[in-house]
């Protein structure tokens, strides 16, 4: 064993559970809004990337790849209000130290703090996670309530119908781990 | 031969006569009503995000739209060109055709108008006031303001109202379209016909209260009666009522019920018949230019001194958009009475040319119900809706 592979041991051994963590297939990405009088709006996007960095897990989503289901809408989205040619991700940051993995089998659930970048903000959030372990792979799914207002995003409002500032962001993939 | 013609002409008030109600909405995850038009229950006037909608969704695409990215002025009023102020929303609508209809080896070739209408709505914080006034030359009597054989002005609905801050509520008092199974457009259908809750003509004055939340809807209506019906003998007083949960935001499923108690039946004349109609119906779409629309409703009517006469009346409808503006609709309905069981099949083309400008044609075969095997019925309609 060279000392450059001793040091990468000793390195791979010092990371915390998530270390080493390969997303399987796509994932799915939703935002759900409402409005009055029953209006629901949801967003979808299978873009997810996850990385390492720094002691922590980062989970990025291209906002350009969000649709609503209505081209003139998603035109409104990125443009006017999620301006995503200056903000072009959505990105929350997860310290390692606060994610558990449940035992071959198991499933655990959790509320993690995490600091979500969206819009140019940098604001704390929490996050409800499951996870269910199951053969080789993990089953992820968790839950993000944001507040459009607090990251400096415009509230949509079209023809007479405003949306409410509150959204929630859920997020679900498979992964495996090192 | 007079029985064929009598029955010529109560067909031709069962053509698919067309309103404005796209229950297929669904498809686009609207399960509910309430943001694009006015009444929370569907059907009818627009509210001005309805009316963009109906150029951002329901319209065949128009190049110069696309590459202006945003809708045209001209879905407001009057093509755009009168502009109102925030307070005031006005429409016109015009459905007007032609019918064909062949049975017994006689052929019956009439004009139909449908509706024209001029509809308001005036706003002020949570009040709000509907109002329709209209023309018919023939038919929607119990609609009709004035008592002519022909040639009457209707007024369909009009109504007061006021919404709680977040208009998940609203209270309403006026004449409504009932609230019951699926605002469906083709209002000479079964369901809507037998219940007697379609949206030509058969709004009841009332008291109602409708909800609608993120996952559930619905409507109650404590009814007083029809009072554009003379004498007082004829009206109806009960109440009707849905309640519909999106179980997905494509698939939605509810149910309805409905009781009225009149001293003498406007269409039978039998004295204090009490009239029950309880049913189900669902929304689904599948796929994403597909949707399925589905009801059934069980009849029960009693006269005083009568045997109660049980039934149901059934309808099962898909409707393809082939691409957008453009859709193919299948139409399967049945209808049991005591009279016997009659069958219906329809297939018709829609074709939406541009905001609020809608083509149809409609093909349908019908069997009446009867207690003697009834001749089968071929009509042909086709029909232009315009909204301005």
């Amino acid at each position: 064993m060279t000392l450059k592979q001793a040091c990468a041991m000793v390195v791979l051994m010092a990371l915390p559970a998530w270390a080493g963590v390969e997303k399987l297939g796509e994932a799915s990405v939703r935002f759900t809004g409402s409005g009055p009088a029953g209006f629901r709006l949801e967003g979808k996007t299978q873009v997810l990337s996850i990385r390492e960095e720094d002691g922590a897990v980062a989970f990025t989503v291209p906002l350009d790849t969000l649709e609503t289901g209505i081209s003139l809408r998603d035109r409104h989205m990125r443009e006017k209000y999620l301006e995503v040619g200056k903000y072009p991700e959505a990105t929350l940051v997860v310290p390692w130290s606060a994610l558990r993995l449940p035992a071959p089998g198991q499933s655990l659930s959790q509320k993690v703090s995490g600091m979500m970048t969206l819009h140019g903000q940098r604001r704390p959030v929490q996050i409800s996670y499951e996870l269910k372990h199951s053969g080789d792979h993990y089953e992820a799914s968790g839950k993000v309530p944001l507040n459009m207002k607090e990251f400096g995003i415009q509230v949509p409002s079209y023809m007479g119908l405003t949306v409410k500032p509150d959204i929630e962001a859920i997020v679900s993939f498979h992964f495996k781990k090192d | 031969m007079r029985q064929i013609l009598l029955l010529l002409v109560v067909l031709g008030g069962l053509a698919p006569l067309g309103a404005e109600a796209y229950p297929w909405m669904i498809r686009h995850g609207y399960s509910s009503c309430a943001t694009c038009h006015v009444d929370p229950s569907g059907g009818g006037m627009l509210t001005p995000y309805g009316r963009a909608q109906s150029e951002v969704l329901v319209a065949a695409p128009n190049g110069k739209r696309v590459e202006a990215g945003e809708v045209s002025p001209s879905t407001g009023f009057f093509f755009g060109g009168l502009s109102m102020p925030e307070w005031l929303n006005l429409a016109m609508s015009f459905r007007g055709g032609a019918l064909i209809n062949h049975a017994g080896g006689t052929t019956a070739v009439r004009p139909v108008q449908m509706a024209s209408d001029l509809r308001a709505q005036v706003s002020h914080g949570p009040l709000q006031a509907v109002g329709t006034l209209g023309f018919a030359i023939k038919r929607a009597r119990s609609a009709a303001l004035t008592s002519r054989e022909e040639n009457n002005l209707v007024a369909r609905e009009y109504w007061v109202g006021f919404s709680s801050p977040e208009k998940s509520l609203l209270v309403r008092a006026g004449r409504m379209n009932l609230p019951f199974g699926l605002r469906n457009p083709e209002h000479t259908s079964w369901v809507r016909q037998a219940t007697r809750t379609d949206t030509n003509d058969q709004q009841q004055h009332g008291l109602a209260l409708a909800y609608t939340g993120e996952r559930l809807r619905g409507e109650v209506m404590a009814i007083a009666g029809n009072f554009q019906i003379h004498p007082d003998m004829y009206r109806e007083r009960g109440y009707s009522g849905f309640l519909e949960w999106a179980a997905a935001p494509q698939a939605t499923v509810g149910l309805s019920s409905l009781v009225t108690w009149a001293r003498y039946d406007m269409v039978s004349g039998e004295p204090s018949t009490v009239r029950q109609a309880h049913g189900l119906f669902g929304r689904w779409a599948p796929t994403g230019p597909l949707a399925l629309l589905a009801e059934v409703d069980v009849l029960t009517q009693h006269s005083r001194g009568g045997p109660t006469a049980l039934g149901y009346a059934g309808m099962l409808q898909a409707d393809l958009e082939v691409t957008r503006g453009v859709h193919l609709i299948t139409t399967g309905e049945v209808l049991e009475r005591k009279e016997g069981r009659g069958l219906g099949a329809g297939l018709g083309a829609a074709f939406f040319l541009a905001p609020q400008l809608e083509v149809r044609v409609d093909g349908i075969v019908r069997r009446m119900p009867a207690a003697q095997a009834a001749p089968l019925v071929y009509s042909l309609l086709t029909q232009l809706h315009v909204s301005l």
